[in-house]
């Protein structure tokens, strides 16, 4: 197995607001290995984008620590160092995109600002782009304005390419798509992953996309993972009740398979008021005395994987 | 189907650049949920609106076809008469409950104001009404929420409130525009058990409007399949899964992530949609079928009934099945 490219440790993301403060990310660690794709999933509020951003050093950290390709990101010029190797693509491929500059002129902006190829290079490097995500070089003259979602996103990912990162995180990319241009852009993304080695960081609602795109998946849930591991692996039989039950909410085209009833109970609780304890439990189908109260679980290896929660409680650990 | 409830026909609704809704027919009887399927700007919205008398007026306008409830003409019925049928004997669900509640006004009042308007209810009355409407949507401690502004309500909880708003008067049909696409899928399973619950209890119909085929496939009984403003393919949900007819059915069904749930690339449809004003001759999805053939160019495919009762709009359909679900 390849050294880690990034790892997170106990990561703590805080925002405080007049209610109170909320920990968005609430000591989660993780690590990203070269040419991995890593899936971030979980209902909204669930921390996912925060984390990602955070992994970035785009939201501040309110404790926890990164390394970046073995190096410890402390320091100002090891944030720096990590975002010149880092990308992000974002939701709406439109507004992410400068509406008055040409699609050119925003990827040769990225080329400049990181000094990726010499002045004369440029406007080569460009169509290279375009070419690589799909798209003729001629788009280079035309405007955001003037492109569909589909063609905007692969401009996104252009522009993320052009700092030839070694990690890139893709923030809900797909989700403002149709989904037959959806699957235009997942089968780019498995492409470039195959054909330069990226390492991606996909951060998705949608877990059947997660399913086919990403080599391991981690579920969240209230600031914290409660699941960990290989996709396959997770998804043919989650361990974590709440990673089961979001597994078994997907929405299959299988018009022999009724709705599924009741999969979870309720609604999770304000970030501000978590329970104690697992934060799933009074939500949980199988949820126990113990689930109540004391720390939430802490994620332990189970079955060639991670899961947080007392139903894996290993015999020799006392409750 | 004579005894449906609602019969759409040759519906054609035009905006200035064109059509953006083209000769669109089907029925929904009692009881019965028909999922309205497309991508974006396939006019599956359009349609909607257009059923309920809410087109923008000045940028779009009915030019041609018939919306009838119970036999009744929509279609040309003045605004005063439209009004007692839309929240009266039409419910209204939309994609976004944070924009089609009024925030300033509480949730009681919201569904006070139509019961008061339409039944005459007492102000007393229309609130214990309210309670009950509630309790049925599932709502916990419904006297208590009855007094909450939505801000005050979850994202659920709020759909939840809109439903109840849309359920108001006991209306026969409901028209539910992407009613879970802003949820949490967890939620979302809650919502449509819900609305199929209500459906056996009261009988209602349904039209659910999505771009979700996992949606359509675990909650509707019948598939109307839009493209570029047309029907594409129409018919019985598990039919037009499973065997599909028109290419760009089978094509949508195959490029679902969840077909399957395996890994690595997905098929897909090449191209995007048309846009109003260039639409392509002959049949619209010509430029991007996978069967296309010279005369797709020419002649527009009339929406034609296959021998196992489903309708599809091909000169060259699919006949045999080509789907599977293995599990």
């Amino acid at each position: 197995m390849s050294a880690p490219l990034l790892e997170a440790q106990d990561l703590v993301v805080q925002f405080r607001g007049s209610g109170g403060t909320v920990r968005a990310v609430n000591g989660v660690s993780l690590t990203v290995r070269p040419g991995e794709t890593l899936g971030l999933v979980g209902e909204s509020g669930c921390g996912k984008s925060t984390l990602g951003r955070a992994m970035m050093g785009l939201t501040p950290l309110s404790g926890g620590s990164l390394r970046f390709s073995g190096e410890a990101v402390e320091s100002r010029t090891a944030w720096a160092a990590l975002r010149r190797q880092t990308a992000m693509i974002f939701q709406d491929p439109l507004n992410s995109l400068n509406p008055r500059l040409t699609v050119g002129e925003t990827l040769a902006e990225v080329l400049r600002v990181h000094g990726k190829v010499p002045r004369a290079g440029v406007a080569g490097r460009v169509a290279e782009l375009l070419t690589m995500v799909g798209l003729r070089p001629e788009f280079a003259a035309r405007r955001p304005g003037s492109l569909s979602g589909g063609q905007c996103q692969r401009v996104g990912i252009a522009r993320a390419l052009a700092i030839e990162p070694k990690l890139v995180i893709a923030d809900e990319c797909v989700a403002a798509l149709d989904v037959s241009i959806q699957a235009q852009i997942i089968n780019l993304l498995i492409e470039l992953k195959e054909r330069i080695g990226l390492a991606l960081v996909f951060i998705a609602h949608d877990l059947a996309l997660v399913r086919r795109l990403c080599d391991r998946v981690a579920v969240m849930y209230l600031g914290r993972i409660v699941e960990e591991g290989p996709t396959e692996q997770v998804f043919g039989r989650p361990l974590h009740p709440y990673a089961d039950a979001l597994i078994r909410a997907i929405p299959e085209i299988d018009p022999d398979r009724p709705l599924p009833e009741a999969i979870l109970a309720g609604e999770p609780p304000s970030p501000l008021r978590l329970p104690a304890g697992c934060a799933l439990h009074p939500r949980c189908p199988r949820a126990f005395a113990d689930c109540a109260g004391g720390q939430p679980p802490p994620l332990l290896p189970v079955e060639g994987r991670e899961v947080a929660c007392l139903l894996y409680r290993p015999a020799s650990v006392p409750a | 189907m004579s005894d449906a409830l609602l019969d759409v026909q040759g519906l054609t609704v035009m905006s200035g650049r064109g059509s953006v809704v083209e000769d669109v027919g089907f029925k929904v009887a009692q009881g019965q949920v028909l999922g309205l399927v497309g991508e974006s700007g396939s006019g599956k919205t359009v349609t909607c609106r257009a059923v309920i008398g809410l087109l923008p007026t000045g940028s779009l306008a009915i030019t041609k076809g018939s919306v009838r409830l119970e036999g009744q003409e929509l279609v040309g019925l003045d605004p005063l008469a439209m009004g007692k049928v839309r929240g009266r004997r039409i419910g209204m669900i939309f994609q976004n409950p944070s924009s089609h509640l009024d925030p300033v006004m509480r949730i009681g009042d919201q569904i006070g104001l139509a019961v008061r308007h339409h039944i005459g209810l007492s102000r007393r009355e229309a609130r214990a009404h309210g309670i009950e409407l509630l309790r049925q949507v599932g709502i916990p401690d419904p006297a208590a929420r009855i007094d909450n502004y939505p801000h005050e309500l979850s994202g659920g909880m709020r759909q939840r409130a809109m439903i109840a708003t849309a359920l108001a008067c006991d209306p026969q049909l409901v028209i539910a525009d992407e009613p879970t696409t802003a949820l949490d899928v967890t939620i979302q399973a809650q919502i449509l058990r819900l609305l199929l619950d209500l459906r056996d209890k009261r009988g209602l119909a349904i039209l659910l409007i999505t771009h979700d085929l996992g949606v359509v496939a675990q909650t509707c009984d019948r598939i109307a399949v839009m493209y570029a403003g047309r029907i594409a393919e129409q018919g019985d949900k598990r039919r037009v899964l499973t065997s599909p007819h028109h290419p760009y059915t089978a094509a949508l069904i195959r490029c679902q992530p969840a077909s399957g749930g395996g890994q690595g690339v997905l098929p897909t449809i090449l191209g995007q949609p048309p846009l109003v004003g260039a639409m392509p001759p002959g049949c619209r999805f010509h430029p991007r079928c996978s069967r296309m053939q010279p005369r797709c160019r020419e002649v527009v495919p009339p929406l034609e009934a296959k021998g196992d009762g489903s309708e599809a709009a091909c000169l060259y359909p699919i006949e045999a099945p080509v789907l599977e679900f293995g599990r």
